[in-house]
């Protein structure tokens, strides 16, 4: 009974005439940039967050949760008529997705993907409400070195899902932590690698860190490559499923929904992931497993389903014990930061109503996709048709005005040149910018509760082993990297991420 | 010789030693303090030389295995990267003295160089489109506080 009362104050919360507006506007404009190829949801929500400056909280929030799966399902949608992933979880599309596209069904492909994401995310939603309670319940009872001991866990995960050479990714993680450490010691009030500059002591800004090496470099590799883009040009047919085509598909949405719920609440966040997952299990257990690769619809159904639920719960670290477990979470914990509200597991005792309704917009925003975005299609196909050379110059403005914006400074624009800089360099020599952005946020925090910790007990690193839920998290933390170097899991891991 | 240079380990070592060593270098400005009552320096150096013992691996890594196949980078193209960069750098440098309106002119002329397929025509076009649309949706709309005329306007 409890579950309804708090999903009925997020609805009223939720559905307020502005409210459901900035909802719609997160969600339109996560579509729209998120179907332009060559800007992921990290470089928009960075982008527009400072457009969210002058929103209450709630608000604020809602309208980049908005962007968020906005975004991922613009990805699918120029991933089923372009062949071009807007972004990594989006990959799995190109494959049966496209080629339902080019049998002249690419509108059956949109609706499948559509009410794929909207089931995914019905279900990811009540996951949320059900099971984040509980899990914040037991975090209120951690210490700093609990805290200490899951971001060590989390950040473990998170390189061990990287796509990037594991011991790159390590290198990558304890820089990301070093640029988190840059501004002002909050112990001893110490500046620390700031150089002198003033814009400097309150730390590297996320958005510079985030635009910089997500946004710009991006830019910077998409100029490489030779433009090529194959819309499909025939008839986009039919946009309602028959009752055969959802009977068919509709068994692997619930299990694609199913497995990602499940892989998005483990921290490392495996988003992109939990697609591959959900295309491997349809294909093994279809009768017909030569059909995938050639527009087998539960090839589109199941993985599009599976993104959607795991983006939905992966909100679930962040929400209940304050720590981001991937890219967009960190983005999202950075403009919580920026509103004032500490990420955590006080969040839902103090205040209930943002909470609450963040959980049920998130469901609406699902539902305006459906709604509104399917009659929209044929707006986005036009939208694919606009060349890059047109896009990233717009893209790059919006950049700068975002960079500008954060502390009304230009410091920040040069700042994030030199990030550019960095990522793009990083890029071309195979390390996964992902840990480095996760490790960035978390890297203050990080210190923060180590220092304490060893305070408490003296100096004595055996805290951290004689507290039983802190010895158990490092100890899964360990046997997850023994995991990564086992050389087996290696191989399957790198099929799993070769085509990102 | 040449292999090991080029190769992606060797290079991403090169740039960990650099990073991490100038970390950790800076951090002895900071005192280090006890485990118990660790100082500002503590956790920069002990991350600094992590990041530098990883880079140092690297580059080992790369010279054992020089004769494999190595992972070459492929090439750094300059134009386009000047250029985009420039771009950015003329957006910071002149918006200012001389306002969003004329500065997002310089930012889209600048970098609309940058693709081989450029149009000089659609490139004006679309700068000045976007200077409108920037000043009415940002400033006008928004309220970004951003200054839309040259100075003394």
């Amino acid at each position: 009974m409890d579950i309804f009362s708090n999903l009925a104050l997020g609805l009223s919360v939720a559905v307020t005439p502005w409210n459901i507006l900035y909802c719609f506007m997160g969600v339109t404009l996560g579509t729209l940039i998120g179907i332009l190829p060559g800007i992921g949801p990290i470089a928009t929500m960075a982008m527009l967050l400072p457009a969210t400056y002058a929103f209450e909280p709630t608000s604020a929030l809602i309208m980049l949760a908005g962007i968020y799966y906005g975004a991922q399902y613009g990805g699918s949608t120029s991933a089923i008529l372009l062949k071009l992933p807007g972004e990594s979880s989006a990959v799995v599309a190109t494959l049966d997705g496209y080629a339902m596209a080019q049998k002249g069904k690419a509108g059956l492909a949109l609706a499948l993907a559509a009410i794929g994401s909207f089931i995914a995310g019905t279900i990811g939603t009540l996951i949320l409400a059900g099971f984040a309670p509980a899990l914040a319940k037991l975090a209120v009872t951690f210490g700093a070195a609990e805290y200490f001991a899951l971001m060590v866990l989390g950040l473990v995960a998170a390189i061990v899902l990287s796509s990037g050479p594991l011991l790159k990714s390590i290198g990558m993680l304890m820089l990301g932590l070093l640029f988190g450490l840059v501004g002002s010691d909050i112990n001893s009030g110490v500046d620390r690698f700031t150089f002198g500059q003033p814009e400097l002591s309150g730390g590297v800004n996320f958005v510079v860190v985030a635009l910089g090496l997500f946004g710009i470099s991006e830019i910077l590799l998409n100029l490489e490559k030779r433009e090529e883009r194959r819309l499909v040009s025939s008839s986009l047919g039919g946009l309602w499923p028959s009752w055969r085509d959802l009977r068919q598909a509709l068994p692997a949405m619930l299990r694609g929904s199913g497995l990602g719920a499940v892989l998005g609440i483990l921290p490392g966040g495996g988003v992109t992931m939990s697609s591959f997952a959900s295309y491997t299990l349809e294909k093994r257990i279809s009768k017909h497993p030569e059909q995938f690769g050639h527009g087998a619809p539960q090839g589109l159904a199941g993985p599009e389903s599976a993104n959607n639920a795991a983006a939905q719960t992966s909100f679930v670290p962040l929400l209940t014990l304050g720590i981001p477990s991937n890219g967009v979470m960190a983005m999202m914990m950075s403009a919580m930061l920026i509103h004032n509200i500490q990420p955590g597991p006080q969040i839902i005792t103090n205040s209930p109503d943002l909470f609450w309704g963040l959980i049920v917009s998130m469901w609406i925003g699902n539902l305006i996709l459906v709604v509104l975005n399917l009659p929209l299609i044929g707006m986005w196909v036009k939208l694919l048709t606009i060349p890059y050379r047109l896009l990233f110059p717009a893209i790059l403005l919006f950049c700068c005005i975002g960079l500008y914006s954060v502390q009304n400074s230009v410091f920040d624009v040069y700042l994030a040149i030199g990030f550019a800089v960095l990522g793009y360099v990083f890029i071309k020599l195979k390390c996964d910018p992902v840990p480095f952005l996760l490790a960035f946020i978390l890297g203050p925090m990080l210190e923060e509760n180590f220092r304490r910790a060893m305070l408490v007990a003296r100096g004595d690193a055996g805290v951290f082993l004689t507290r039983p839920i802190s010895a158990t998290m490092l100890a899964v933390a360990l046997a997850l990297l023994c995991f990564a170097v086992i050389p087996q899991i290696r191989k399957s891991r790198k099929v799993a991420f070769q085509e990102d | 010789m040449r292999q090991v240079l080029t190769n992606t380990d060797f290079l991403s070592g090169v740039l960990f030693v650099a990073l991490g060593g100038g970390f950790a270098l800076i951090s002895f400005n900071y005192g280090f303090g006890t485990p118990s009552e660790m100082g500002s320096g503590y956790f920069p150096r002990v991350l600094g030389f992590g990041v530098l013992i990883v880079g140092l691996v690297l580059v080992v890594k790369a010279f054992l295995r020089a004769r494999a196949r190595g992972d070459a980078v492929v090439a750094f193209p300059i134009r386009p990267t000047l250029l985009v960069l420039g771009s950015l750098a003329a957006f910071a440098l002149l918006l200012r003295p001389l306002g969003l309106a004329i500065t997002t002119l310089a930012l889209i002329g600048v970098a609309g160089f940058a693709t081989p397929d450029r149009k000089l025509r659609e490139i004006a076009m679309l700068a000045i489109g976007m200077s409108v649309f920037a000043c009415v949706v940002f400033v006008e709309l928004l309220k970004v506080p951003l200054p839309l005329w040259p100075r003394g306007f």
